[in-house]
């Protein structure tokens, strides 16, 4: 990566250019070779699958996934409900389709708020370096010393239960992990040549770290993004199997879970084997896709590893 | 003469001092930011008011707010984390209690995930590009992404309800009763190893690979040391890294324990911690998240310690 930038900063002696043209060309270089790596694109055929599954639940599901028909309670998978119905008879297959709205609003809001706060810690530490750096660092520690898990049951009984409420808490969970990749990244490119021109040229340091440090940090922050999405997925859906997520009448497939749990010992085990694979198939998808961009955009790194 | 080793270990203790502290205050804040009167929170507004007048005096809600820390710490560090006025139990009590459980489940979680691990990392390095190696390498992905308690429910419907091998809920102490202590901590063990075995795996394969790149190797191979010998060598360097991980990953294991007591109704500290915020009991709230978080930090500590012991360049051996 460094040294494809220092190249250019060489060649091309205006500053506008200097910044653009790497990335561009970076751009181009990175779908080529995105598309030559069949996990990436398994991850992206899946991410999209489930993105399309729930911007089409209201299309495809069969059912009203909030519809009551206590005759039909606790039925077994049959072609009028291939995945069985719940202990109200609610049809499984609409409420697990619903439950991927829940699961990616969760996956996208908490990357954003980690990130909202994550990236200008860590480029702010990156950039300055010495005591506002080991101070800002320390902070990210003190969070990163709550387990997640903990940390998130934590901040939701204190604010109660809602979606609003497990995203924020999510959010803050992952601020650490994103300001530590910022700042790696950041370390290293303020180094770089186009740096130290900007600065000569009198940049202001706000221009430095945005314009000319934050772009070349965005990859590293892309897959810590996709990896954030996964494990925010699995909290989610873990704090809602605790009764601590999001509140019972949406369709969390955590929430589903909760419930199913107690159906096991009767033999109702399509009430918990089919929203697990839900989440199981949707978090495979963003840790393919996270994997898969990390070989792509470190080329450094031997795609077999 | 202070060693290095000893010198290091006081500056890491001087590390999570005020992490703790911080956490402290934290977690502290958090509960007083919870909206309303804590005492009317916990007992309700149709309280009899000589107890609200008690839980106030209890929880020193008169006093400035940095003397109720000052004195909730000062009282922490003695060991007492105040009464609970849900179940009238000192908090300490409960949670000594509940300890013991959740230190066993994290130790089988962290058994099961090496005894998976490190055959997983080494045959599928070993093997690299062959089917092993795919096994292990879709391991180490499946792991990551199947959430525990998905696991634990799926177990139970295999081996507890299906096939009856196994308990499938409650606790036996593996002191009181080592071979029934042990069954019932089989499949929560499983539950609770799996995805730090998957992450071990990843990463001891990919250690483990760079080490046999490296061309020291050949030297030694070239002087007629066995194959396995070489094998052992490079292990044994690939480890360094590993324990790091191995070390974020036992706290990880910690918090997983909170759901994996759930699945298999193990009374551990995860149970009082939910029963805690299910009845609102926030004095046990905050207790119990200050042992876990008081474990967590220490787990790093220690695991810094076996980094540096591993680490002969830290070590700085003459």
């Amino acid at each position: 990566m460094s040294e494809e930038s220092g190249e250019n900063s060489r060649t091309e002696p205006r500053a506008q250019s200097r910044v653009q043209s790497p990335l561009r060309r970076r751009g181009k270089a990175f779908v080529a070779r995105y598309r030559r790596n069949t996990l990436a694109m398994a991850g992206l055929v899946v991410t999209g699958s489930v993105i399309l599954i729930a911007l089409l639940a209201p299309v495809l599901a069969p059912y009203d996934p909030a519809a009551v028909n206590v005759p039909a309670r606790l039925q077994g998978p049959s072609l009028a409900h291939p995945m069985g119905t719940d202990h109200y008879g609610r049809d499984l297959l609409s409420r697990v389709l619903f439950g991927a709205r829940i699961a990616l609003q969760v996956a996208v809001a908490t990357p954003l708020v980690a990130g909202a706060i994550g990236i200008p810690v860590g480029l702010l530490a990156g950039y300055s370096g010495g005591r506002v750096d080991d101070a800002l660092m320390r902070l990210m520690d003190s969070i990163f010393a709550f387990p997640a898990i903990l940390l998130g049951l934590t901040l939701v009984a204190v604010f109660g239960q809602s979606l609003t409420n497990i995203v924020l808490a999510l959010g803050i969970v992952f601020i650490p992990q994103f300001a530590r990749v910022t700042r790696g990244s950041a370390v290293s490119v303020v180094e770089e040549e186009h740096v130290r021109v900007a600065r000569s040229l009198g940049a202001s340091h706000v221009r430095i770290m945005l314009v000319h440090v934050l772009p070349f940090c965005l990859s590293a922050i892309l897959v810590q993004a996709t990896v954030t999405a996964a494990l925010a997925i699995v909290l989610e859906s873990s704090l809602s199997f605790l009764g601590v997520g999001v509140p019972s009448p949406k369709p969390s497939w955590g929430a589903i879970l909760r419930v199913g749990k107690g159906y096991v010992d009767s033999g109702e085990w399509w009430f918990s084997v089919f929203p697990g694979l839900a989440i199981v198939v949707a978090v495979l998808g963003f840790n393919l896709l996270g994997d898969g961009l990390r070989d792509v955009l470190d080329p450094r790194t031997d795609p077999n590893r | 003469m202070v060693s290095r080793l000893q010198a290091f270990l006081v500056r890491r203790l001087l590390w999570a001092l005020p992490v703790l502290a911080l956490v402290s205050v934290v977690i502290f804040g958090l509960i007083r930011l919870v909206p309303g009167d804590p005492a009317i929170v916990m007992l309700g507004a149709d309280a009899d008011p000589a107890r609200l007048a008690a839980v106030r005096a209890e929880l020193g809600l008169n006093d400035p707010i940095y003397v109720q820390y000052i004195d909730y710490i000062g009282d922490a560090i003695r060991g007492d984390l105040g009464r609970s006025y849900v179940t009238n139990r000192e908090v300490s009590a409960a949670i000594a209690a509940r300890l013991p459980t959740t230190l066993f489940l994290t130790l089988a979680g962290f058994i099961v995930s090496l005894a998976i691990a490190i055959p997983a990392g080494l045959l599928s390095a070993t093997n690299r590009g062959k089917t092993l190696d795919g096994v292990g390498l879709s391991f180490g992905l499946l792991g990551v992404s199947i959430p525990n308690f998905w696991l634990g429910i799926v177990l139970l419907i295999a081996f507890g309800v299906n096939l009856d091998w196994l308990p499938v809920a409650g606790y036996v102490s593996p002191l009181e009763n080592p071979v029934e202590g042990i069954r019932y901590l089989i499949l929560p063990g499983i539950t609770l190893g799996t995805a730090m075995a998957a992450v071990v795996t990843r990463m001891l394969r990919s250690e483990l690979l760079e080490e046999l790149r490296h061309d020291y190797l050949d030297a030694v191979r070239m002087k007629g040391v066995s194959d396995l010998r070489v094998l052992g060598h490079a292990t044994k360097n690939a480890f360094i890294p590993v324990v790091t991980v191995i070390g974020m990953q036992f706290g990880y294991l910690l918090g997983g324990s909170v759901v994996v007591e759930q699945v298999f109704s193990i009374p551990g500290m995860g149970r009082l911690l939910l029963d805690a915020i299910g009845s609102r009991d926030y004095i046990t709230l905050q207790g119990v998240v200050l042992v876990y978080t008081t474990f967590f930090v220490a787990v790093n500590v220690v695991v810094d310690a076996a980094y540096f012991f591993l680490n002969p360049k830290l070590r700085g051996e003459q």
